[in-house]
């Protein structure tokens, strides 16, 4: 056990260890708060065979760093600043993207601030094994640790601290090689600020910090050429300014600054809600805003402003004379005439007049819906005025392989092109890439950077390929993406949550003294079997019936106990909870949880002990419940059976085991129960569920598909877990009448 | 969780950068306020209380009732400065929390001052907050324990107390009041030489799994804050003892020291 101390906080250091600042309540009141931090010395640099820090401490770091760089022949290591992580997270967490990398305390708290997604993903690569990756926590080492200014802005204050720890990184790497005698002195590495703000760079340089923008880090790195595609075109700018940005016509409206949109909302004149592209058509979108009971309607590029599905917008609305009705036509954004395709380049070097096409185009076929509409079905109609939270993420696309220029079709020169999602919700995507010509016929990944309001399309920059269109994998994973399903093997940390023993794993000998028997019902020996479908793995649920002596009849429900498994607040079990279900695919499922657990220690299987759950009812003969009783439990599944085969038993009178009986007596019961749930006035609302054929268990590609034959024994397992779930949902509402949530169809008065 | 501040990163450093098991800062002064008997400034991190102890004397008039022939009362007041915490506000006399504070530190010390010393007599307990961060009732109650020393007021034991909470499975200790926000937490009051435990106080639910480890590190804590309290003691006496020899009531002292032989 770790020694417990008391750090001595020396008074006069208190200028630099306390730090004042005033809050503002949910109320309006101002708060004044005053906290305290403790400067260390015992904060490691990571960095393998560091002598001046302590031995104790794990390292990460290799000692020379990485000599791979043509700018840094003698090794370095990168210490990136928060912006670029906000805007480059695809590169760096790309595979080839493999320098030794320091990651700040500062940088990681603004990431967090800014961004929770990104700050995941940051903290995702820094538990992952085969990166490089140290975090230090500069504002608690004493040499690195500063403080505000009084005339610094937050940011300013932050950048300050990073290129102090980038000094005292410098230094310290001397204490880290000292020099040997007899020998010359050896190049030291060093560590490299990388920031995209040319104000800090140039600081830095004052400072004698060795600093480098992105992309030139990016150009000098040995496999550039798959890595400069990742970069985002947010950090491109002062690299590129090669078009003069400013001398174009803006095409939308900029947005309101924030605090008038938040104001506006506030005093009821603007409205704010999620942006829902139309699918049928691309000129035409809504917001649902609780002002209006039908949604804001949003008519011409010019009016949706930018937005793309998802985003939380804020809208005008105009004036009613103005109002409009949705068009029923269908208006796509590749079948426009040919000249307009061929103008509506994706290099961008639309003039005026072509310009003035796309946009009259565009607003006859507005115009031509919108004038022959009845006035009844007018609804709000408006303008997106600002943007409250984007909510891009990756998009699966295929480049567009007209907007190719075919002068260089198989060369491997930076052009831009346009990829188009999937989804028909959003807009084109301008992207600049050296593969392009590669890229044509697959499904790709890209990412939404910036959409400038001069810029008819958004930009964007490409993350990866899935594979090739069509083929079964490259769609497969772009369903997966699109939906947003989970779908990346578990990590080290989510495995590291299992219990050691894995396949292994065992109920032990029951005795008071292993905790897995603490209040754990001894039911091993009843007679306990699982109906499920054919070819579960899964099998998650079991039940048992049998007569009690005075006439009536326990059954019980078994549920496998994965809380002993899965403890709250784990890596695993955040991750069951982002995953939230298993997705069976055709031929593969998305596990929720890691297959050791889903399929085997979390299975009921036959003839195994396994941890349980169990709710066991007392019932007369017509099914009606004497007594319920819920505990945590051990038990042996006798046997596992498909629905047809649990059938087969029961319908067969030669047979007459325990096994049998027992689903006998399940199955009257469960008619019982279901008659009287429908007396009740349950609703049926099953619809057929449909079984795919696969070739052979190898290939796995499907060849027929067949509807799944009913069994009366389906409904068995229904019944009793409705019983089951009734029966908890009671106990929980009972003992928790303020936390339990019990979903339940609204009484209705017929 | 949901708190905007990271109480415990993945470097197992808190929001204030110490670790798990680390204390705050402590600082003990025993500058006599006014008619005290013995007073005691104890800083705690950025918590301030300043209690002063008199007595034992004669009951006042109006509370005479309560009284007992065999021992002395202990009466506590906890007054809060009104510039002690974040929010400005103005809390009377009849305040529950400190009504309650007040009392969880009286039941503390009730059977740790020998009382049956003083019958029908009364030892007031003033504590005043002067800043407040996390571990208010931790230090009310070790600033009393030296208070009541500096009285000269007899007692079994010192008793010192700390608070320790849970983040995740990690026990925390000596939260501040961030922590105290979001971590549910125990007050632990050992008697050091002893090894009891006078006083624990759970406002929040900890699970049952997790609580006997935090107990316990409270209660190594308590030590590591005794020997500490027993220091600041020991250096104040002697410095009084050598200022006793220094001065010209050196002979008074020697005196009494005979009458006593």
């Amino acid at each position: 056990m770790p020694e417990i101390t008391i750090l001595k906080r020396p008074r006069d250091e208190a200028v630099i260890t306390q730090r004042m600042f005033f809050k503002k309540t949910a109320r309006g009141k101002v708060i004044k708060v005053l906290r305290e931090r403790y400067l260390r010395d015992d904060i490691s640099c990571g960095v393998n065979g560091c002598k001046a820090c302590s031995a104790t401490a794990q390292t990460v770091l290799s000692h020379s760093g990485d000599t791979t760089h043509k700018e840094f022949p003698t090794g370095h290591y990168i210490l990136p600043d928060t912006n670029v992580f906000l805007a480059q997270m695809d590169l760096i967490e790309s595979n080839y993207f493999t320098p030794p990398i320091i990651i700040l305390q500062t940088v990681m708290e603004e990431v967090r601030h800014r961004s929770l997604p990104l700050y995941s993903r940051l903290k995702a690569l820094t538990t992952t094994d085969e990166r490089k990756v140290w975090v230090f926590y500069n504002e608690f080492r004493s040499e690195t640790a500063i403080v505000r200014e009084d005339d610094e802005t937050p940011n300013d204050r932050n950048d300050r601290g990073i290129r102090k720890a980038a000094e005292w990184y410098n230094a310290h790497l001397t204490l880290a090689h000292p020099p040997i005698r007899g020998q010359p002195n050896v190049a030291l590495p060093k560590v490299v600020l990388i920031t995209d703000d040319f104000a800090n760079r140039q600081k830095a340089e004052k400072e004698k910090i060795p600093c480098i923008s992105v992309r030139n880090y990016v150009d000098g790195m040995k496999n550039s050429d798959q890595l400069l595609d990742l970069l985002s075109a947010t950090g491109s700018d002062e690299v590129e300014p090669t078009r003069a940005v400013a001398g174009r016509t803006a095409l939308y409206d900029d947005y309101l600054p924030m605090s008038t949109l938040v104001a506006g909302v506030k005093a009821g004149q603007l409205h704010q809600g999620h942006f829902n592209a139309n699918q049928y058509n691309y000129l035409e979108g809504n917001v649902p805003v609780p002002a209006f009971t039908k949604p804001v309607l949003l008519v011409g590029r010019e009016n949706m402003n930018r937005a793309v599905q998802g985003d939380v917008v804020v809208v005008e609305v105009f004036n009613e004379r103005e109002w409009k009705a949705p068009t029923d036509e269908v208006i796509d954004q590749e079948g426009k005439p040919s000249y307009d395709t061929k103008n509506d380049d994706a290099e961008d070097s639309e003039e005026e007049g072509d310009d003035l096409m796309v946009h009259e185009h565009e607003s006859k076929a507005l115009r031509a819906e919108h004038t022959k509409k009845a006035p009844a079905e007018k609804q709000p109609t408006g303008r997106v005025v600002g943007i409250i939270k984007r909510n891009w993420r990756a998009y699966v696309c295929h480049i567009d392989s007209t907007s190719l220029t075919s002068s260089n079709a198989t060369s491997l020169g930076l052009q831009t092109v346009f990829a188009t999602p999937v989804s028909r919700l959003l807009p084109r995507i301008r992207l600049r890439t050296r593969q392009a010509p590669s890229l044509v016929g697959n499904k790709i990944l890209v990412t939404i950077d910036r959409w400038e309001i001069t810029s008819r399309y958004p930009e964007g920059h490409f993350v990866r390929t899935l594979g090739k269109a069509e083929s079964k994998e490259a769609e497969q994973e772009s369903l997966l993406l699109e939906f947003e399903v989970p779908y990346r093997p578990f990590g080290k940390a989510i495995l590291d949550c299992l219990p050691p023993e894995g396949e292994q794993w065992v109920v032990p000998p029951k005795s008071a003294a292993y905790p897995e028997w603490r209040d754990r019902a001894d039911l091993r020996d009843l007679i306990i079997c699982s109906i499920d479908p054919p070819g579960c793995q899964d099998i998650d649920d079991a039940l048992h019936a049998r007569r009690l002596t005075n006439g009536n009849i326990e059954a019980g429900v078994h549920i496998a106990d994965v809380s002993h498994f899965v403890h709250p607040e784990t890596a695993m079990d955040n991750e069951a909870a982002a995953r939230g279900s298993t997705v069976y695919l055709v031929d593969k499922r998305i596990d929720m949880l890691p297959a050791l657990l889903g399929t085997n220690l979390c299975s009921l299987r036959p003839h195994v002990e396994r941890l349980a759950f169990s709710v066991i009812w007392e019932m007369t003969v017509d099914a009606e419940i004497v007594d319920v009783r819920f505990t945590k439990s051990v038990i042996a599944s006798k046997a596992a059976f498909e629905y047809g085969e649990a059938q087969l038993r029961k319908d067969d009178p030669k047979l007459n085991d325990n096994l049998t009986q027992s689903i006998r007596l399940l199955n009257s019961l469960a008619q019982k129960l279901k008659a009287k749930r429908m007396a009740a006035g349950a609703l049926n609302l099953a619809s057929p569920e449909v079984k795919i054929h696969l070739d052979s268990s190898e290939s796995s590609d499907p060849v027929d598909v067949e509807q799944k034959a009913l069994h009366e024994t389906n409904s068995l397992v229904e019944e009793f877990m409705l019983l089951a779930n009734t029966s908890v949902a009671k106990k929980t509402q009972e003992s928790f009448p303020q936390t339990s949530t019990a979903s339940a169809a609204p009484t209705y008065k017929l | 969780m949901s708190s905007r501040i990271e109480l415990l990163n993945a470097g197992l450093l808190r929001s204030d950068g110490r670790r798990p098991y680390e204390l705050r800062t402590l600082a003990i002064n025993f500058a006599p306020q006014g008619t005290a008997d013995g007073s005691v400034t104890y800083s705690h991190g950025l918590t301030q209380v300043r209690v002063s102890v008199l007595g034992p004397h004669e009951p006042k008039q109006g509370t005479r009732r309560e009284t007992f022939h065999d021992r002395a009362t202990l009466n506590v007041e906890v007054q809060l400065a009104p510039f002690g915490v974040g929010e400005r506000r103005r809390r009377g006399r009849s305040d529950k929390r400190l009504l309650e504070l007040a009392a969880s530190i009286k039941s503390t010390f009730e059977p740790v001052v020998q009382t049956h010393l003083y019958p029908r007599s009364t030892i007031d307990i003033f504590v005043h907050v002067l800043q407040l961060d996390g571990g208010l009732l931790p230090a009310c109650i070790n600033a009393s324990t030296l208070a009541l020393a500096t009285a000269g007021i007899p007692l079994f034991d010192f008793v010192c107390a700390i608070s320790g909470g849970v983040y995740g499975t990690q026990p925390l200790l000596d939260l501040t009041t961030v922590e105290e926000n979001d971590v549910p937490s125990v007050v632990v009051g050992v008697m050091p030489r002893t090894g009891r435990v006078t006083l624990v106080q759970m406002e929040t639910r900890l699970h049952m799994d997790r609580f006997e480890e935090v107990f316990r590190v409270a209660c190594d804590a308590g030590k590591v804050l005794w020997s500490e309290m027993r220091d600041a003691l020991r250096e104040r006496t002697g410095d009084l003892v050598d200022k006793l020899e220094a001065g010209p009531g050196m002979v008074v002292a020697k005196e009494t020291e005979e009458t006593y032989d």
